[in-house]
């Protein structure tokens, strides 16, 4: 067999330009094959890292555990580790947040918190706290040093009086936030039990479960829930650490994913390999013939094939993989660059983490993936072509006319042009091979449908118009809602309305700010009905100038601004459907609210209407500023400020902003126009570049597939053009003729995919925006997207019968005619 | 003639017809595009602005009026933008046009004047023939020529050669009959001073009755011969002359083949010589068209007397050039288009170089000449000029013994 | 001046040193109008070599071809593809048609690539001539060897060439065959007044030819 390898070896670096077209091919399979998923397991990775490296590692907090309950639970089986926490205090009279809450070692570890200098607090007074919150306090100190400080202690009636502590230091841990808003310190146990009565102390449970690393999120999840249930521990008071599971374990629905889109890229792969080979057979049908009339047998022959086909593979495989490896790291850092104006921890950390290479970004198990499967896809590739090998027979060696015997397409005879010209010998050939025809144009034309939809999606999600229907104004200051918040109970909106920091003394600071045109305030009001199954959903009351889009937004029903303002009608946004089908216009809905008043009103349901999100984010149910106002007049019902600038960014503003949250932490949120819109512009920078390289790469080789398709019509007709200029043809009628050929490719192509894409192109749009995809709400043919698409096929294809022309003139005539091997 | 009307409308009409096409496709595409930009820019401006306005009028809702006449203004400027565009197309189109005509005018000018310069020389050509010269050479940037006129140039060229190629026939015609004349009267030489011997003999009278006998049978015998020569040269110098009409209707091989065997019975008998028929049928190999009944049977479309003699002086020179009990093996099959008859024989054969030769004219090949003293060597010659008149053919295939002669024969309609 | 073929000192040479071969060596050879002429010489004797340069088909190394007064390698390459498509008719041995065309296009090809309009009255006569008048519709695929090369007869006939290049045109058929297609060629081409030249090893056809040229070691070595 040595003999066979030899041969496959020489045939391959012979028909060089073949070899080459199939290396190409491979390698640009390979290159995705190992680039899809190391990106996807690196970005995965480090997104994990990252996570592991900031957020805290335990699988599940149980609030409210008594140290009876806590210790039976730290001997459960399941149990791997466990820590407690107690939270002690709070400081008071800062302007940042600092807390004071006891933690044993194991709940420190579990929460990452990592001594920097000296030790865990021990005796009553021994705090350890971080140089940031020093200096955020306005102390100064070091180990042993005394701090003193004023706080609050916490007990089950809430925050107490403020008392004067003295503390020494103990220790300091590091901060991991570059620009933090709370902090916390720690105190010893002894204090927590001495400054807080022994049945009050409630402590929380943290704890990992004992589960292999091979174990999806979703049994780690049941192995937490046999344990709450054994206790009898309520749902309420578990939290499970949703995202460390899911860094740690593995989430069963992204294997899938990337499953499929390998098998895309094999299929492609196959199918341009493939055909590739195919084209050669047809003119080597003699030599193997030859070969077999010396007494080659099958099997060898299929040998000569296959090996000439791996040693093509054994260059552009590595090839591949290295083109991969080289490209890895640009294409990660390019990924989160993306990301460029978020400066949030994670990225950072994430793109520190990839610098430093903490995170495997060659993985073994890919290369070898990679690898296997190219060469999986090439011997799936040649099995048809070997078997044609092995089919020809020796007596095809001698016939001159080699390879027909295979292609005996008896057709009966059909009706003949009278006249002939060019176009129609070309016409003339397209039809009698409509198989070919039909399969390169409709792959092609499919890549382009699959282009133009991706590009209307795109390009009518503009990052302007997203972030524009994301929020309204330039600017927005919002109360942090919550109501579950057992941390922060002064959260919940009967709280809030009581001790509203968007009072008018904040109006008025904003709007002294320079640039500032406006602040509108958008008032609500919380409420649950019986429909809503218990839900609290928000009754935003909206500022007047929102009238026009309030009315223009109505889809059903129909109700007037006047009975808006009554507090009886409300429009409902049409998700509500979604979630409660039931509901209806007219519909009159018994509201319990909950401002703290204990009121019930009844609305009735007006009419649905359809929003954008920065108009419904408060929410759903949406009536007027002095319609909430007759339902809900309980204190400071105003929700946010919309801020209105000159200016898309406005400094001062900002800088006022940043003080505003400095001043009230956690209590505000603040929101962008700028931010959303960068938001907006590096998720679909990410997807949107994402999706065109890849359907650069996967068009490319379909791409390939036509130029094959050319060049095999051109091989397989050498001698019918060789006739054909015997008797008289020109080049330049020769160039015509594929021209057209190439034309008619393009052109059906052109036709599918503008056609097919356009005309799905809406439906997707709608489906897009109903599913509130990058906010999309106005639709945007994409002419750039269709122009490119045409100017690159048009090049492509000029390009390839210009070189076609050329080397088929290049030949000489009498070579051809002659029919010479 | 209406050469010269036709020549202008001709040629004008052609130029005409592809630059109006040209010009229409060419404006059209023009327009297309110049509509398609105008609108794409003024519906994006038009967006745009209309955004903006949208914005604008949500934050001053006292200045939605007059924001909304502005942006009816930019509305009405998008719609400007596209009339501007079709003024474009319109003006445009209608200066293209002018262009256009303007160059069709000069175009048809141009191709009259060069149509005059052309037909002129050609005149001249013409004449210089007529007066005996030379055949008409190249004129001057003929390559340059409309197609059309190319093939006209060609076409005269043509009569042209057919008339020179007249004069040298009759040329050759002439020295033709001189020649046959010079080898008619050698060959009668021979014959007649033969027999002129013999009468001086037979005058000078001192013969025995055994001798006087001998030579009066020899003086018979060479008086046949001379009228067999007689004839064989009559029919040759008609045939030569054409007097002889050789006139084809459809008639059966077997009719033919008959006559001509019947010709030749008597001699091939006296040398013992057997004559086989074989009938192959119809020998199309893919099996297609078979017809019933053997070839022998099939109609053929030839003069029959003719063809007859064609084939008799073939199996005459067959019976000549073999030997004694030796077979000559007819066979005949069917082709397409044809009908063939294989004629052979195991002779003295012919060599290669003479395979050529032997159907000249009055040629007699070395071993012929051996095997048998009389003979002029006009039976080929005859034979072949008869087949290719009526569209068959004769060719000879060497065998390794003997001869072989196939002769085809058009079928009958 | 009727010669309707110059070859003046024609040279092609293959190869170089040990490998040269002369295919044509410094070849004359004249043919008259009208008439029918063989080459003869045996198989690599150059005579394929010869009528190529003589049809256009490659260039020489120098030496000049006049069909027609028209030295035909002054002109460009595309002048040559016109002049072979109105001037010269081909019949190869071998894979004379173009497959996906059927019978009546491949016959009318010619004038087609030619921009002439195909006069369909001659076109149906000539193919009665052949006598595949029913198979104007097939496709080569479906004719026998015979059927192939009258086609190819009747291809070359219906562009009223000025002169008629056949190479060894029965090669691949059977005798009987073989004598239908040349007689009907040589029927063809007196009747419509053609000219043929035709190469052969075989001297059963070079009998049927009104002047013979033999060809040895790409020389002429006689003619007749």
């Amino acid at each position: 067999m040595k003999m066979v390898t030899t041969i496959a070896y020489k045939n391959m670096k012979h028909y060089k330009s073949r070899n080459i077209l199939t290396g190409i091919a491979i390698l640009l399979t390979t290159l995705l094959l190992y680039l899809v998923p190391t990106i996807g397991l690196d970005m995965v990775g480090a997104q994990f890292a990252m996570v592991n490296e900031v957020y805290p590692r335990w699988h599940c907090l149980i609030r409210d555990v008594d140290r009876e309950t806590a210790t039976k639970l730290a001997a459960h089986h399941d149990v791997l580790t466990s820590g407690l926490r107690s939270d002690v205090g709070y400081w008071a009279g800062l302007d940042v947040d600092v807390s004071m809450m006891y933690m044993d070692e194991n709940g420190l570890d579990l929460y990452q918190i990592k001594l920097e200098e000296g030790s865990l607090p021990r005796r009553e007074n021994e705090i350890v706290v971080s140089r940031k919150l020093l200096q955020a306090a306005g102390l100064t100190g070091e180990i042993g040093d005394t701090i003193r400080f004023s706080y609050q202690p916490l007990s089950e009636d809430g925050l107490g009086y403020v008392k004067e502590g003295e503390f020494i230091i103990s220790g300091f841990y590091q901060e991991q936030q570059e620009e933090p808003t709370a902090f916390s310190s720690f105190v010893s146990r002894e204090f927590a039990e001495k400054h807080i009565p022994a049945d009050q102390i409630k402590y929380r449970f943290l704890f990992q479960v004992g589960a292999e690393e091979n174990v999806t999120t979703d049994d780690v999840e049941d192995i937490i829930k046999g344990i709450t249930e054994q206790f009898g521990i309520d749902e309420e008071q578990v939290r499970v650490n949703d995202e460390y599971l899911a860094a740690n374990y593995v989430d069963p629905t992204t294997i899938p994913v990337i499953a499929v889109i390998m098998l895309i890229i094999v299929i492609a792969g196959i199918i341009t390999i493939y055909s590739i080979y195919y084209v050669g057979m047809a003119e080597r049908v003699r030599e193997y013939g030859r070969m077999k009339a010396i007494g080659a047998t099958n099997r060898q022959l299929r040998q000569m094939v296959l090996r000439e086909g791996f040693c093509t593979a054994l260059i552009a495989i590595p090839a591949g993989l290295l083109m991969g490896t080289l490209l890895v790291k640009a294409v990660l850092m390019l990924f989160l660059s993306s990301y460029s104006s978020d400066q949030s921890i994670m990225v950072v950390t994430t793109r520190q983490l990839i610098k430093d290479g903490q995170i495997p970004l060659y993985h073994v198990s890919i290369y070898l993936l990679a690898a296997v499967v190219s060469l999986v896809t090439v011997y799936f590739s040649l099995r048809k072509p070997m078997k044609m090998a092995a089919k020809v027979s020796e007596i095809d060696a001698m016939r001159q006319q080699g390879g027909q015997s295979g292609r005996k397409k008896n057709k009966k005879a059909r009706r003949s042009y009278g006249e002939l010209n060019v176009a129609k010998v070309s016409h003339i050939y397209l039809t009698g091979n409509k198989k070919n025809t039909v399969v390169t144009v409709v792959s092609m034309g499919i890549t382009g449908v699959l282009f133009m939809v991706i590009a209307t999606v795109l390009s009518c999600a503009n990052p302007v118009e997203s972030a524009n229907s994301d929020i309204k104004g330039q600017y927005e200051l919002s109360n942090n809602v919550s109501f579950s918040n057992k941390e922060h109970p002064e959260y919940a909106w009967d709280q809030i309305v009581q001790n509203n920091a968007l009072d008018e003394a904040m109006k008025q600071r904003l709007e002294a700010v320079d640039g500032v045109k406006k602040v509108l305030p958008v008032a609500l009001c919380y409420g649950t009905a019986d429909v809503l199954e218990g839900d609290k959903i928000g009754i935003s009351g909206l500022p007047g100038e929102w009238k026009e889009e309030l009315m223009d937004g109505i889809t059903e029903g129909s109700v007037t601004y006047e009975e808006l303002k009554t507090g009886e009608k409300v429009i409902v946004h049409r998700n509500m459907l979604r979630w409660y089908p039931d509901i209806a216009i007219g519909d009159k809905l018994e509201l319990s609210l909950f401002d703290g008043s204990e009121k019930t009103v009844t609305v009735e349901v007006a009419a649905f209407g359809d929003y954008a999100f920065g108009m419904y984010i408060f929410g759903e149910f949406m009536m007027t500023k002095e319609g909430l106002e007759k339902i809900s007049n309980i204190g400071n019902h105003t929700a946010a400020y919309t801020i209105y600038t000159d200016h898309k960014q406005e400094p001062a503003l900002e800088d006022e902003i940043a003080a505003i949250k400095q001043e009230y932490g956690e209590r505000l949120d603040v929101r962008s126009w700028q931010s959303e819109y960068e938001r907006w512009r590096s998720a679909m920078a990410v997807t949107s570049g994402a999706s065109y390289a890849f359907f650069a790469v996967l068009g490319l080789i379909c791409i390939m597939n036509m130029i094959n398709t050319m060049i095999n019509n051109v091989h397989l007709r050498k001698k019918e053009i060789g006739m054909m200029q015997a008797i008289g043809m020109t080049d330049r009628q020769l160039t015509q003729l594929l021209m057209r050929e190439g034309v008619f490719y393009i052109a059906g192509a052109l036709i599918l995919s503008i056609c097919g894409g356009s005309l799905l192109g809406y439906p997707i749009f709608l489906w897009a925006r109903e599913n509130g995809m990058f906010s999309i709400s106005r639709y945007h043919y994409p002419f750039t997207s269709a122009a490119i698409l045409i100017l690159l096929l048009l090049a492509i294809q000029i390009l390839l019968a210009w070189l076609l022309g050329r080397s088929v003139k290049k030949e000489s005539l009498i070579e051809r005619v002659r029919f010479s091997e | 003639m209406d050469r010269k009307r036709d020549g202008k409308t001709l040629v004008g009409g052609i130029v005409q017809k592809k630059m109006y096409f040209y010009v229409m496709a060419g404006l059209i595409l023009w327009g297309l595009f110049v509509c398609l930009g105008a609108a794409f820019l003024t519906e994006r401006e038009g967006a745009l602005r209309w955004q903006q306005t949208e914005e604008l009028s949500v934050i001053y809702p006292q200045l939605k009026e007059p924001l909304h006449a502005n942006s009816a203004y930019y509305e009405a400027g998008s719609r400007k933008g596209i009339r501007m565009a079709a003024l474009c197309l319109y003006f445009g189109g209608i200066a293209a046009a002018g262009v256009g005509y303007g160059v069709l005018l000069h175009e048809r000018k141009r191709k009259e004047e060069e149509t005059r310069q052309f037909l002129n020389e050609l005149a001249e050509q013409s004449d210089q023939l007529l007066r005996g010269g030379d055949l008409p050479g190249r004129i001057d940037g003929e390559e340059a020529f409309a197609d059309e006129w190319k093939a006209y140039l060609g076409k005269f060229r043509q009569t042209c050669h057919y008339f020179a190629d007249l004069r040298q026939r009759l040329g050759r015609e002439e020295n033709d009959t001189k020649s046959l004349i010079t080898d008619i009267s050698h060959q009668l030489k021979t014959p007649l001073a033969s027999l002129r011997l013999s009468h001086e003999l037979l005058v000078a009278g001192d013969l025995t009755q055994a001798e006087y006998q001998e030579f009066l049978e020899k003086e018979g015998q060479e008086i046949t011969a001379f009228e067999n020569l007689m004839q064989e040269l009559v029919n040759l110098s008609r045939l030569e002359n054409n007097m002889i009409q050789i006139k084809p209707e459809n008639t059966k091989l077997k009719q033919v083949l008959t006559e001509a065997v019947n010709k030749v019975f008597f001699k091939a008998n006296e040398k013992q010589i057997a004559i086989l028929l074989t009938d192959e049928g119809h020998t199309d190999r893919q099996g297609a068209d078979r017809e019933q009944g053997g070839a022998f049977d099939a109609a053929i479309f030839c003069d029959p007397a003719w063809t007859a003699e064609a084939f008799a002086n073939v199996l005459e020179n067959a019976v000549k050039y073999s030997g004694e009990n030796t077979t000559i093996t007819i066979t005949v099959g069917r082709l397409i288009n044809y009908v063939y008859v294989d004629i052979e024989d195991e002779g003295i054969g012919i060599q290669p170089q003479e395979l050529n030769a032997i159907y000249k004219r009055f040629y007699r090949g070395e071993r012929a000449q051996k095997m048998a003293k009389d003979g002029v060597g006009v039976g080929l010659y005859l034979a072949r000029k008869v087949l290719e008149e009526q569209g068959g053919n004769i060719v000879a295939r060497r065998r390794r013994r003997g001869s072989c002669f196939r002769i085809t024969l058009p079928c009958g309609h | 001046m009727s010669d309707i073929l110059q070859v003046k000192d024609l040279v092609k040479y293959y190869g170089a040193g040990e490998n040269l071969v002369k295919a044509v060596d410094h070849t004359s050879l004249a043919v008259e109008r009208g008439r029918f002429t063989a080459i003869v010489g045996r198989s690599g004797s150059g005579k394929s070599t010869l009528l190529h340069l003589i049809g256009g088909l490659d260039r020489p190394d120098s030496g000049k071809v006049i069909i027609d007064n028209q030295d035909i390698y002054a002109l460009g390459k595309d002048d040559l593809a016109k002049f072979r498509r109105r001037k010269i008719g081909f019949i190869f041995q071998d894979f004379n048609l173009i497959p996906s065309l059927t019978v009546w296009e491949n016959i009318v090809l010619p004038m087609g690539l030619d921009g002439r309009k195909v006069k369909e009255n001659e076109v149906a006569e000539i193919m009665a001539k052949i006598g595949l008048t029913q198979k104007k519709d097939a496709l080569p695929s479906t004719l026998s060897g015979g059927q192939k090369q009258r086609v190819a007869i009747a291809r070359a006939l219906a562009a009223s060439p000025a002169i008629i290049l056949a190479d060894e045109p029965t090669g691949n058929l059977d005798s009987r065959t073989e004598t239908e297609v040349m007689s009907l060629l040589k029927n063809c081409v007196e009747e419509y007044g053609q000219t043929l030249v035709m190469i052969t090893h075989d001297e059963t056809i070079a009998q049927m030819a009104d002047a013979v040229i033999f060809v040895e070691d790409g020389k002429v070595v006689s003619q007749s």
